[in-house]
């Protein structure tokens, strides 16, 4: 039905009242072309966000950036005499491999960047050794522990209420007077 | 003499069939002398609110301790031995009890806490078609579902 009514107002031209429609139809899909463009957009994203940055595929990508980078400042005739000629390729290959650098040293000046993950590591680990450690001893006094204790009392308890869920079932004979 | 009217739990009973005869023989004797001696105070859950638990020591250090109470209203005898507990787990918690007194009431809370949730038990196998809860108070039958319904 629409096709007919579009190829009919093809050949008689739109009426009057139909341009408005037109119009907010194109508009209607041009916002459904836009959302679904972001909608391919955030899902790439979301997607890149389990790519660890120091993973194989994005240290592979970055690389391939470098040569890229290199290759075309090589393509231009490997400018060296203005400064503007090499320098933006030089800070942007320096922040492409950054991530992979273990460290530099400027004069007496000297980072060591794996060192220094190397050190925030081993603190987090410690940190995590002594909130583990202040969590046990809130119960732990001496040689023994509230929780052993707790645990005692509670075994006990529960034995004695299972004894006593079973109910009065027969009435003690004292054996002696049996006997008797 | 008038005989005091002592029962038996099943569990009880079943504990005091298992022992050797030198044990059986302590425990009848601890069972005997309940009526005159007023045993320890045995503060754990599951007690009525008006008969508290209470514990006496056989002669015999092997036999097991006699945990026992007063009946209630509802209850046949005059007595109730509820369980016989192993020695070594009873002065296990005798300590416990030592050492939580001097804790603060703050820890005491948290202890009471866990053994109050591990006491509360629900033992459907009371009879069948029934539930008996035990949480911090007397049991409480509850009629179940009956078999094949739902």
């Amino acid at each position: 039905m629409g096709r007919w009514r579009r190829a009919w107002q093809g050949l008689t031209g739109l009426p009057p009242e139909d341009e408005r429609a037109e119009g907010r139809r194109r508009a209607r899909e041009q916002q459904l072309r836009r959302l679904r463009r972001l909608r391919v957009w955030r899902r790439w994203l979301q997607r890149l966000r389990w790519i660890e940055p120091g993973g194989l595929p994005l240290t592979v990508l970055r690389w391939l950036a470098v040569l890229g980078i290199t290759l075309a400042w090589w393509a231009q005739g490997a400018v060296t005499s203005p400064l503007k000629g090499w320098v933006p390729y030089v800070v942007i290959v320096g922040a492409l491999i950054l991530p992979d650098v273990a460290g530099f040293a400027v004069g007496g000046f000297k980072l060591n960047l794996k060192q220094a993950q190397d050190d925030i590591a081993t603190l987090r680990q410690e940190v995590n050794a002594q909130a583990r450690a202040s969590s046990t001893s809130i119960v732990a006094i001496g040689d023994s522990t509230f929780a052993v204790l707790a645990q005692q009392i509670a075994r006990a308890a529960a034995q004695v209420s299972d004894g006593q869920a079973t109910g009065a079932d027969t009435q003690w004979q004292d054996p002696d007077a049996v006997d008797a | 003499m008038v005989m005091a009217d002592i029962w038996l739990t099943a569990a009880a009973r079943s504990a005091l069939e298992k022992l050797s005869p030198g044990q059986a023989g302590a425990v009848h004797a601890a069972i005997r002398d309940i009526p005159s001696k007023h045993g320890q105070r045995f503060n754990i859950p599951g007690a009525p609110p008006a008969e508290p638990f209470l514990a006496v020591e056989p002669e015999n250090p092997d036999a097991p301790v006699v945990i026992y109470r007063r009946t209630t209203t509802d209850e046949q005898g005059d007595w109730l031995v509820v369980s016989l507990m192993n020695p070594g787990d009873y002065h296990a918690v005798r300590r416990a009890e030592q050492s939580l007194a001097a804790a603060p009431p703050a820890i005491r809370d948290i202890v009471n806490a866990v053994v109050e949730g591990a006491v509360a038990t629900v033992n459907v196998n009371a009879s069948p078609g029934t539930a008996t809860t035990t949480s911090g108070a007397a049991p409480t039958t509850i009629p179940g579902i009956p078999r094949g319904a739902g």
